[in-house]
């Protein structure tokens, strides 16, 4: 953990402001990962930007 | 995201914010005067709140309040309004997309923020499944009667020089209206009261030019997006002072706020009993009473 990561009780509360569904954390590319709307919310010194307009969009691999 | 039939602009909000952002202190008397009233609310309910979240563009002031209370363990900012700030305990997110799990927090403070939302219902509902059972939400928000004088010097104004009227001051909630919407979404124990708020000022363009640095200004997507003509302003001025003038020469600006708190359901509050349910008649209970009474 860095000073740049989440604060644990946040990543508690936070869901897919567009699914409501699960988010997960990747501390490497400090993203939100929301698989159900396909999105990706970047997380900025610590602070979760839940905008869409911000989201990048995940890649379908499958 | 803006549908062009929204009644608000939530950008323009965002302007004129990050507008008034610079020198807000200079006129943040009213988010002081109703953030310590609402300060007071919050600790009169005598709970203990684990995590709560608070919406309020200035979240300085937020923090100062709920620290003042003292019964709030961790309190996350909600910034609806995508201004920068470092506050680490915050997130950022659009104004009535809600990125918070079902059932996860107890507490919802808004301060002066949802006077300017579409979807009140929304926003309501949204809050509503992110509070834990026996969570509360406490809010405070402009109301109908606010800047009345203002909205009725600018419509006579524009109606003596143009002959028509723009729209220019919001159309606020009521009371009654805030109450059946609490319950209908599913609140219980809705307790809502309205403070007037009365300001003087020396005269209307002072009161003008203090909304402006509030970050207040009229976000209407129907607002007419030119310049007022200076004559209409002038004339409204005018008409301010001869209506409202006091007799040390200021004028007045009432503001109405409306305060609301009500609960996620929980089966420890208490409810009404069932229809049909109830074991004595009403009439043996008037004529007891009339019996104590003739005595």
């Amino acid at each position: 953990m860095n000073s740049n990561s989440i604060d644990s009780k946040l990543l508690e509360v936070l869901v897919c402001p567009l699914s409501k569904g699960p988010l997960v954390y990747d501390t490497k590319m400090q993203e939100l990962i929301s698989e159900s709307a396909g999105l990706a919310y970047p997380v900025r010194d610590g602070i979760p930007i839940m905008l869409v307009e911000e989201a990048r969009k995940l890649e379908n691999n499958k | 995201m803006e549908k062009s039939d929204s009644i608000f602009d939530q950008n323009a909000l965002f302007q004129h914010r990050k507008r008034a952002k610079k020198e807000f202190k200079l006129h943040d008397f009213m988010i002081q005067e109703v953030a310590g009233r609402l300060s007071e609310r919050l600790e009169e309910t005598n709970r203990n709140f684990d995590t709560a979240i608070g919406i309020c563009w200035q979240n300085r002031i937020l923090r100062e309040i709920c620290h003042r209370a003292n019964n709030i363990d961790k309190l996350i900012i909600y910034n609806n309004c995508k201004t920068k700030n470092s506050d680490k305990n915050q997130i950022i997110a659009e104004p009535e997309l809600f990125p918070i799990a079902p059932k996860s927090i107890d507490l919802f403070v808004s301060l002066l923020e949802w006077h300017w939302i579409n979807d009140l219902p929304g926003v309501l509902s949204q809050s509503l499944s992110a509070l834990k059972s026996d969570g509360l939400i406490l809010g405070a928000m402009f109301g109908g009667n606010t800047l009345t004088e203002l909205r009725t010097v600018l419509i006579e104004a524009e109606m003596i020089t143009k002959g028509g009227v723009t729209p220019r001051i919001p159309p606020f909630v009521d009371v009654e209206t805030l109450g059946n919407l609490l319950l209908r979404i599913g609140f219980t124990l809705p307790v809502i009261d309205i403070d007037t708020i009365n300001v003087t000022y020396p005269n209307a363009f002072k009161l003008m030019h203090e909304i402006r640095g509030m970050g207040e200004t009229n976000c209407l997507t129907k607002r007419s997006k030119k310049f007022t003509r200076r004559d209409i302003l002038y004339r409204a001025a005018e008409l301010y002072n001869d209506k409202y003038g006091t007799s040390d020469g200021r004028i007045n600006a009432t503001f109405q706020v409306i305060f609301f708190t009500a609960w996620a359901p929980h089966h420890s509050q208490p409810k009404p009993k069932k229809r049909g349910s109830g074991k004595y008649s009403l009439e043996s209970a008037i004529n007891n009473f009339e019996g104590i009474k003739n005595k």
